[in-house]
C-alpha cells in the first residue's frame, strides 16, 4: 500500500472504528477483565524471570542448597522428611519470593517500567503483584517436590496434609506483601541485599528449623510464633507430625484450631505489610 | 526505494465535524493548580511547609479535538503539570478534570480513554519489542493490532529485537507506539521527539496528525518551537510554574513587537530618529521595537538616506522571539 498518506500507515483499527469520541459508559463490550490485564503482566514477568540467570539461580538453587546445609547441621528434632519440607518452603519464601520480589520491583522502578505501567489501565495491585506470580509457581513446585521426596523416599507421610495449603498460600501472601513494603525503602537493586537482610536473618533465626525454639526463653518462643516465617514452619510441622505449637499432638477440631492460631499471624502480616507497602509506594526513583 | 515522506503538508488534515454529543466539550480543565515537591505535611502543623513549588497556579482548558502545546524552558513546570493531568500525582491546590473526571479518584474511567507518552520511561530490558507491545496491549480495554502499531512507528522490522538493543530513537518510537496502542481520545505527549533524528521526528508528527484527523485530542510539551508551530492549534508558554501567555500562534505573536537593529552609524545621530509608536534604545547597538515593522523600517531607511546602517536586521515577531523574551523573564 502507499506510504504516501498522513493517516497512520495501517488504517485497520482507525477505519474499522472511526474515532468518534466515546463517552465513558457506552463503550463496546471489550472491557478487559482484571484477569486479562493481570495475565498479560504475569506473562511478561515470567518471561523476564526466565531470562534472568541470576534470579533463576537464586530462585531455583537456593532452597535446595539451604536444605542440604541445614540438614548437615544436624537439626534432627523432627523426622528428616518434615524438616526437609520446612527448610525448602521456609528458605523458598525468603529467597525465592521475598528477596527476588524486592529486587524485581526495585529493578522495574529503576528502569522506569513501574512509572510507565502506572500511566496505563492496570491497577496498583495488578502492577505490584504480577512479578510475584512466577515466584509463587516456583515455590509451589519446589515445595511439592520436597513433599513428594519426603513421602516417597524418607517415609514422612503427612497426617494433616491440608495444613500444607495455608503454609504455602499464606506464607507466599505474607512474604509477597513484605516484599512490596521492603521495596519502599530499597533504592537500588544492590541495596536490596542490605534492606532484606534484617527480615531474613531474624525470621530464619527464630524459624524453628535453624535452631530449636525451645532453646529460647518462653517469651521469645511466643514472639517467634507471631513472626511471618515461624507459623509457616509450624503449619508444616502440624501437617507432617500433627504437633501444635505447644508440642502436643492435635487431631480433628483441635488440629483445625491449632492451624487457625498459625494462620492468624500470617494474615495479619499480609494485611499490614500490603497496606503499608501500597500506601506510600514509590513509583519512580528518587531524583 | 521511494521516499516514505508523505506529501508536503503545512496544515492539519481536515477534521471530521465535532461529535454532536460532545461538541464544545472540554477534555482537560485545570483551575488554580499548584504542585509542591518535598513539602513536609502532616507534622501537626497541618500546612505544607518548605519544599519546591513547581506549578504555581495554572489555569488551562484543552478542547476536544485540538492540539495544545505547552512550551517552556527546562524547569518551567511543564512535566510537573502534565503529570498531574496524567494522574501520576495530586495537586497541592486547585482542581483537575479530564473528561470531567478526577484523574486520580476516577482513574478506572479516565485511563481507558487516555494515552500517555512520558518524557522518560523504560521497558523491561530483556523483552522484545513485540513482547512489550503484547504486554501493554493486554492491559488495554480496546487495543489496536500490534503489527499495525509497529508499522506506524516503523518498528515492524524490529519486532523480535530485545528492547535493550534498540537505539534511542527506536525506543522513543516504541514509547509513542504504546501511547497510541489503546486508541486514546486524549493523547498526552511529554517531549515526544526530543533526541530524535529529523526523519523519526517527522514520522512522529505524521502519526500525531493522523490521530488528530481521527478526532484525538493532543496535549504536547516540547522544546522545539517548530514542532509547536506545526502541530498546535493553541500554544501556552510556561515560565517559573505559571502560564505566561496562551493562544493561537497568531495571538501570541500579535502581542509582541518586531525588532529592527543596527550598529550605531558614525555620521548619523539616532536622536534625530522620529518613529511614532516605536521604542528606540540607543547604545553601541541601536535597537528599535515596533508593532508596525514595515512602516517603521521605511522611516529608518529614509532617515539613513545614503548612509549605510551597519549590521541592519529587521525581524518580525516570532514564536521564538516571544519564547526567548519569556524565558529571560522579560515578558510578564
Amino acid at each position: 500500500m502507499s506510504t504516501n498518506t498522513i493517516v497512520p500507515a495501517a488504517t485497520d483499527s482507525f477505519s474499522a472504528s472511526p474515532r468518534a469520541p466515546r463517552t465513558g459508559d457506552d463503550r463496546p463490550g471489550r472491557r478487559p477483565s482484571a484477569l486479562r490485564r493481570f495475565g498479560a503482566l504475569v506473562r511478561a514477568e515470567a518471561t523476564i524471570l526466565l531470562r534472568n540467570k541470576t534470579a533463576m539461580f537464586t530462585a531455583v538453587l537456593m532452597p535446595p542448597m539451604m536444605a542440604v546445609m541445614l540438614l548437615q547441621l544436624g537439626q534432627r528434632s523432627g523426622a528428616l522428611g518434615s524438616v526437609l519440607v520446612m527448610v525448602l518452603l521456609g528458605t523458598g519464601l525468603l529467597f525465592v519470593v521475598y528477596y527476588t520480589m524486592v529486587t524485581s520491583l526495585v529493578a522495574r522502578r529503576e528502569q522506569l517500567v513501574l512509572k510507565r505501567l502506572r500511566t496505563g489501565e492496570a491497577t496498583t495491585l495488578e502492577i505490584l503483584l504480577a512479578p510475584a506470580v512466577p515466584l509463587w509457581a516456583l515455590l509451589t513446585i519446589e515445595t511439592g517436590m520436597g513433599v513428594a521426596l519426603a513421602s516417597a523416599a524418607l517415609g514422612a507421610v503427612p497426617v494433616h496434609p491440608w495444613a500444607l495449603v495455608p503454609a504455602v498460600v499464606l506464607g507466599s501472601a505474607a512474604w509477597t506483601a513484605l516484599a512490596v513494603w521492603s521495596a519502599n525503602f530499597t533504592r537500588t537493586v544492590e541495596s536490596a541485599q542490605l534492606t532484606t537482610m534484617p527480615a531474613i536473618l531474624i525470621t530464619l533465626l527464630f524459624s524453628g528449623f535453624s535452631l530449636p525454639l525451645d532453646a529460647f526463653p518462653d517469651v521469645v518462643q511466643r514472639l517467634a510464633h507471631a513472626l511471618p516465617l515461624t507459623p509457616v514452619v509450624d503449619l508444616v510441622k502440624l501437617a507432617f507430625t500433627g504437633a501444635g505449637t505447644a508440642g502436643t499432638t492435635l487431631s480433628g477440631v483441635d488440629a483445625a484450631l491449632g492451624a487457625l492460631g498459625m494462620v492468624i499471624p500470617l494474615v495479619a502480616w499480609t494485611a499490614a505489610a500490603l497496606w503499608e507497602g501500597v500506601r506510600g509506594f514509590r513509583w519512580e526513583p528518587r531524583s | 526505494m521511494t521516499t516514505t515522506q508523505p506529501s508536503t503538508r503545512l496544515h492539519h488534515p481536515p477534521r471530521p465535524a465535532a461529535h454532536p454529543a460532545s461538541a464544545g466539550a472540554d477534555v482537560v480543565t485545570l483551575t488554580g493548580v499548584r504542585r509542591t515537591y518535598g513539602a513536609r505535611r502532616g507534622l501537626g502543623l497541618g500546612k505544607a511547609a518548605g519544599g519546591f513549588e513547581a506549578v504555581r497556579g495554572v489555569d488551562l482548558t484543552i478542547r476536544r479535538g485540538e492540539v495544545y502545546a505547552l512550551l517552556g524552558t527546562n524547569g518551567a513546570g511543564k512535566t510537573s503539570t502534565v503529570e498531574l493531568i496524567e494522574g501520576l500525582g495530586a495537586p497541592s491546590a486547585g482542581t483537575i478534570r479530564v473528561f470531567g473526571l478526577d484523574p486520580i479518584a476516577d482513574r478506572a474511567r479516565v485511563r481507558p480513554r487516555t494515552g500517555v507518552v512520558l518524557q522518560e520511561s523504560g521497558f523491561p530490558a530483556t523483552l522484545t519489542v513485540r513482547e512489550v507491545a503484547r504486554m501493554w496491549a493486554g492491559t488495554l480495554t480496546d487495543p489496536r493490532a500490534i503489527d499495525n502499531m509497529l508499522a506506524d512507528v516503523d518498528l515492524a522490522g524490529r519486532a523480535g529485537t530485545a528492547v535493550q538493543s534498540l537505539s534511542g530513537g527506536e525506543k522513543r518510537r516504541l514509547d509513542v507506539g504504546l501511547g497510541i496502542l489503546g486508541r486514546p481520545e486524549l493523547l498526552v505527549l511529554d517531549e515526544p521527539t526530543t533526541g530524535l533524528d529529523p526523519e523519526s521526528r517527522r514520522r512522529i508528527w505524521h502519526l500525531i496528525e493522523g490521530m488528530v484527523a481521527h478526532g484525538t485530542t493532543v496535549l504536547l510539551t516540547t522544546h522545539y518551537l517548530e514542532e509547536a508551530e506545526r502541530l498546535a492549534d493553541r500554544i501556552a508558554i510556561m515560565h517559573a510554574g505559571r502560564i505566561v501567555t496562551e493562544g493561537t500562534l497568531d495571538d501570541i505573536v500579535a502581542g509582541t513587537p518586531a525588532s529592527i537593529t543596527f550598529r550605531r552609524p558614525d555620521r548619523l545621530d539616532p536622536a534625530t530618529l522620529d518613529l511614532p509608536g516605536a521604542s528606540v534604545t540607543v547604545g553601541d547597538l541601536v535597537s528599535i521595537e515596533t508593532r508596525t515593522l514595515q512602516a517603521t523600517l521605511a522611516r529608518v531607511l529614509a532617515w539613513a538616506g545614503d548612509e549605510t546602517l551597519p549590521g541592519l536586521t529587521a525581524t518580525p515577531a516570532s514564536l521564538e522571539s516571544v519564547f526567548l523574551a519569556i524565558a529571560s523573564g522579560g515578558v510578564r
